[in-house]
């Protein structure tokens, strides 16, 4: 788990069961693109969040390969429908290093 | 009683101080309407991550953090965000919300490096975002008049200092100018209510030190280090000069 990179998950709409709602995510990774260069010239390395996976109660529901155009901080919202009794929505994600985070939030109906 | 120099200092400070408060306007009001939108829709707006780091940050009771212990809630030090920057008897200058940041971090023994550490940052939004609504109070603290006074007319001095290769003022843009189009921005009257800042071209967050620092680049000048005293003494002026406008949290800008 990285501690040193903030994310957040918030949802838009109208939290009701059946309801389609929004949820958006997002982390302030770096999101080093790799064609830029350092104060020296050097190539800053790529070290992008390639990965994200979005579980809710368990189930994948969305899998996304991100490129190097993602802005920084990274935003991915996406369409939900809330399910019977709520549940917990869970955005999984790994970066170049290897730095993996998780962002859990709680559907409360 | 003061001497003539210091109140002819005392009355152009005072004078300098007129336009920004007749164009009492925060930065926010020059945001394009997207970023605006932005700015006001708290689940999108990217400064809630510094935010939301900083509560982590900060602890609850139940829940050990780095500053509960002492400060206890975070609400309730809204009035103290307000008297930044402040004369600082230890280190004989002013020192600015950031700074004591650090300070208070060097004591319980966080590790935080210098003034744009993600945690200062983060923790220095949280307490602005605390204080929205309330305005600037500046103050000098009781024996220091003296020093304070020197400071404020030491930044307004740097305000109105031809610098740089562009041979510019601060009042230059930021008195005549305001409301004009600078290249692809308008130019604000420059009130420091929305610090820190998320700036879209930095994609990243930072203090006012920063900012300032920015400006001594725009204009081609020689860049004052991180913390100089002349950097507290600007910030100090605009402050003053901003008195009277609620502090918007911390803010986007382009």
């Amino acid at each position: 788990m990285s501690k040193n990179i903030p994310t957040r998950l918030a949802f838009a709409g109208p939290l009701k069961e059946g309801a389609t709602i929004e949820a958006r995510w997002s982390a302030a990774h770096p999101m080093d693109s790799g064609f830029r260069v350092d104060d020296s010239g050097n190539k800053i390395a790529r070290n992008i969040i390639h990965t994200v996976k979005v579980l809710l109660n368990d189930r994948l529901i969305l899998e996304a390969d991100l490129g190097t155009a993602m802005t920084s901080p990274v935003y991915l919202a996406f369409p939900l429908q809330v399910p019977a009794g709520g549940g917990v929505l869970r955005v999984l994600w790994q970066d170049d290093r290897g730095q993996v985070g998780e962002t859990v939030q709680r559907l409360i109906l | 009683m003061p001497s003539i120099r210091s109140s002819v200092q005392w009355f152009c400070t005072l004078w300098l101080l007129l336009p920004g408060l007749l164009f009492a306007q925060s930065g926010n009001a020059f945001l394009s309407p997207d970023l605006l939108q932005l700015q006001n829709d708290a689940s999108r707006n990217p400064t809630q991550l510094w935010v939301e780091q900083g509560l982590e940050i900060w602890g609850t009771p139940d829940k050990k953090g780095a500053c509960v212990d002492c400060h206890k809630s975070a609400n309730q030090l809204q009035n103290q965000v307000t008297q930044f920057p402040k004369w600082s008897v230890e280190k004989q200058q002013l020192i600015n919300l950031e700074d004591q940041i650090l300070a208070c971090a060097k004591r319980s023994g966080q590790d935080y490096k210098s003034l744009e550490h993600p945690q200062v940052l983060a923790l220095s939004a949280l307490l602005h975002q605390n204080a929205t609504g309330k305005t600037f109070n500046l103050k000098p603290s009781p024996g220091h008049e003296a020093q304070w006074h020197a400071a404020l007319n030491a930044g307004a001095q740097e305000f109105t200092q031809r610098i740089g290769r562009m041979n510019l003022a601060c009042n230059h843009c930021h008195d005549q100018n305001i409301g004009k189009q600078m290249r692809a921005d308008v130019i604000s009257p420059g009130h420091p209510t929305g610090f820190p800042i998320f700036k879209m071209s930095w994609q990243g967050m930072g203090s006012i030190d920063r900012r300032l620092r920015a400006c001594y680049s725009g204009v081609q000048a020689e860049i004052p280090a991180p913390g100089s005293p002349v950097l507290r003494q600007l910030e100090l002026f605009l402050k003053v000069r901003a008195q009277g406008l609620p502090i918007d949290g911390p803010s986007l800008r382009r």
